[in-house]
């Protein structure tokens, strides 16, 4: 092939500007960086936490009443009327709510083990099964089911490994150790006893109560509990956008309150989010421009040697191959350059991830997502180079 | 209407080319020679009329079917020769023979050596005169088959001597190909015994 069209090759070689070609391969190559890293990065932000990063799926947060010394002194819980609740429901900016359902029985936990006797009072909450982002066959309760999953927040094992662990001589518990103990859960109420078998399943750091499933503390609310139906004292409420200010005005204006952290971590995954879009974008923009110039650049080249090409299409050649040294040139650079800033992309990924995982645990992230989108990019670009191509030697030699 | 149109042999009659023959066509400059060239060769299409290869009505043809006809159906020789200057004379050979296979580099370089341009072959065409350019076209016009060749003033800037050995060379060519050849110029010129002489 290439000794059939040495000639046109040569003719090509003495009339194109190899300094547009340079230009267009650094500017394209930088776009297709920028916009495989800010891929790199959205699939980084996924892998971390997924079920608590938020970028993902609709953000919520917890909000509750303040506790005022009336409250305490008059023994009236800050809990929400219904009125209220009414209301939150009628506000735009939430999407939807759900009520925190208290356990109506008296709960002990202890361990079997001896060297580690842990034994408490505690308490359960539930929230819909939707904000559990967990296993379905490993949240689950059904009735007659002895073992119940458990999902306590994140900050009481820093308090039990940190504050009183250390105070009582017992040992430090890592996570994957907690999630291996089997606890013994004895609940009383109406006269009745009965004793399950419970078993920490995960830590939440956005809901910070110990959540079983629905499904079990509805059951034991009616076996056990004292059949009172108390307001809930906390709620919890969806947003598209949780860091809208209109949120923050309603929830002060009725003097309700935000847990802070969900929403640090809410604003955060926002502004992430946002940034992580603007720099996609950004790459997208600066692509799509180094595209332009190099279908420019050739246009000005196939202009300016509408006489040669005329010539060689009067020679007898079809269009396809008159346009195969520039499409051959296309191709080449852009293998290149797509390759290249993959590669660039992964190895400044892996920088950023090393650096992360010194602060948080990350999943090593699926590779093929990236090359698929290259890939992608790859078919596009050439797509759009061949048919303009075309178009321009059309309208230039007929 | 002009009395040169109406007194034409081509414009406004039905005239039909055929195998075998050497059509001189006859035409002051500016006229309409070029134009006619053109028409025939399908670069132009603003005209009046029928022209049919065969059957076939030309303004059906299609860019792909031009690309076949150019390759192996009617072969030129514009007047602006259109030669690649960055390519030297083998080059500019090449580039058609390459397509076509119709040659070999031994009959290639025969015509070269007849036409006397054997101690040019490495120079690129841009630095060729003019009558040595004329040569070079007619021997690529020839590196493929074809039923008609369609020669644009092709000895304009040919000596007689070498107006000879073309038109002998271009005789032997379409002797093998059993082709005609269709040559404008500005005055009659008996080139050989065969030809048919058609004012524009």
């Amino acid at each position: 092939m290439f000794s059939t069209y040495k000639e046109i090759w040569k003719i090509v070689q003495s009339n194109i500007n190899f300094l547009q070609i340079i230009a267009f391969s650094v500017s394209a190559f930088i776009g297709v960086f920028v916009i495989l890293l800010a891929v790199y990065c959205f699939i980084d932000f996924k892998s971390i936490s997924p079920q608590e990063s938020g970028i993902f799926k609709e953000e919520f947060v917890v909000i509750s009443k303040k506790v005022s010394t009336l409250n305490s002194v008059m023994n009236r819980p800050a809990a929400f009327n219904d009125r209220e609740i009414k209301n939150i429901r009628s506000q735009d900016f939430f999407t939807d709510i759900a009520q925190f359902t208290s356990s109506r029985f008296h709960i002990h936990m202890y361990t079997d083990n001896e060297s580690m006797p842990l034994r408490t009072d505690l308490f359960f909450e539930t929230v819909p099964d939707k904000y559990i982002n967990q296993d379905p066959s490993v949240w689950v309760w059904e009735k007659g089911q002895n073992h119940i999953p458990i999902i306590i927040p994140e900050n009481f094992i820093s308090l039990y490994n940190f504050g009183f662990a250390p105070s009582q001589g017992l040992p430090q518990l890592s996570k994957d150790l907690i999630r291996k103990i089997t606890f013994n859960i004895r609940i009383t109420g109406k006269g009745k006893q009965e004793i399950y078998r419970a078993q920490i399943v995960d830590f939440s750091q956005r809901i910070n109560t110990v959540l079983v499933p629905e499904n079990f503390l509805k059951w034991a609310n009616g076996e056990f509990g004292t059949g009172e139906h108390p307001n809930p004292s906390r709620l919890i409420v969806e947003s598209k956008n949780i860091a809208d200010s209109q949120i923050f005005e309603y929830i002060s204006l009725n003097n309700f309150q935000i847990n802070d952290n969900s929403l640090v971590n809410s604003k955060l995954s926002f502004y992430l989010k946002l940034t992580i879009s603007i720099v996609a974008s950004i790459g997208l923009i600066i692509t799509i421009l180094a595209i332009l110039l190099l279908l420019f650049s050739f246009y000005l080249i196939l202009e300016k040697n509408k006489t040669t090409l005329k010539n060689i299409w009067y020679l007898g050649f079809t269009h396809q191959a008159i346009l195969l040294p520039y499409n051959i040139i296309s191709f080449i650079s852009l293998i290149i350059i797509i390759s290249g800033a993959l590669i660039m992309a992964h190895v400044t990924n892996s920088y950023i991830l090393k650096f992360l995982q010194d602060f948080v645990p990350i999943d090593t992230i699926p590779i093929y997502i990236p090359i698929v989108i290259s890939i992608g990019l790859y078919i596009g670009i050439i797509g759009f180079n061949y048919i303009s191509l075309r178009r321009t030697l059309q309208n230039i030699i007929s | 209407m002009s009395d040169s149109i109406l007194e034409s042999d081509i414009w406004l009659r039905d005239i039909t080319f055929t195998e075998n023959k050497i059509y001189q066509i006859v035409a002051p400059s500016g006229t309409g020679k070029t134009s006619l060239v053109h028409i025939l060769f399908g670069i132009r299409n603003d005209f009046t009329g029928t022209i049919l290869f065969d059957d076939t009505d030309i303004s059906s043809f299609r860019n792909h079917d031009w690309s076949s006809i150019r390759k192996s159906h009617i072969s030129i020789v514009f007047q602006g020769l259109g030669l690649f200057p960055e390519l030297n004379i083998s080059e500019n050979i090449a580039i058609k023979n390459k397509l076509t296979h119709y040659k070999s580099e031994e009959e290639i370089r025969f015509l070269i050596q007849t036409c006397g341009l054997e101690s040019h072959t490495h120079k690129n065409a841009g630095i060729l005169s003019f009558g040595q350019r004329q040569r070079l076209a007619i021997i690529r016009a020839l590196c493929q088959p074809f039923d008609f060749i369609l020669l644009d003033e092709p000895f304009s800037h040919l000596d007689e001597k070498n107006t000879e050995i073309c038109m002998h060379i271009l005789e032997e060519e379409l002797q093998k190909r059993n082709a005609s050849a269709i040559i404008t110029s500005l005055n009659k010129q008996l080139y050989t015994t065969n030809q048919h002489v058609l004012d524009l």
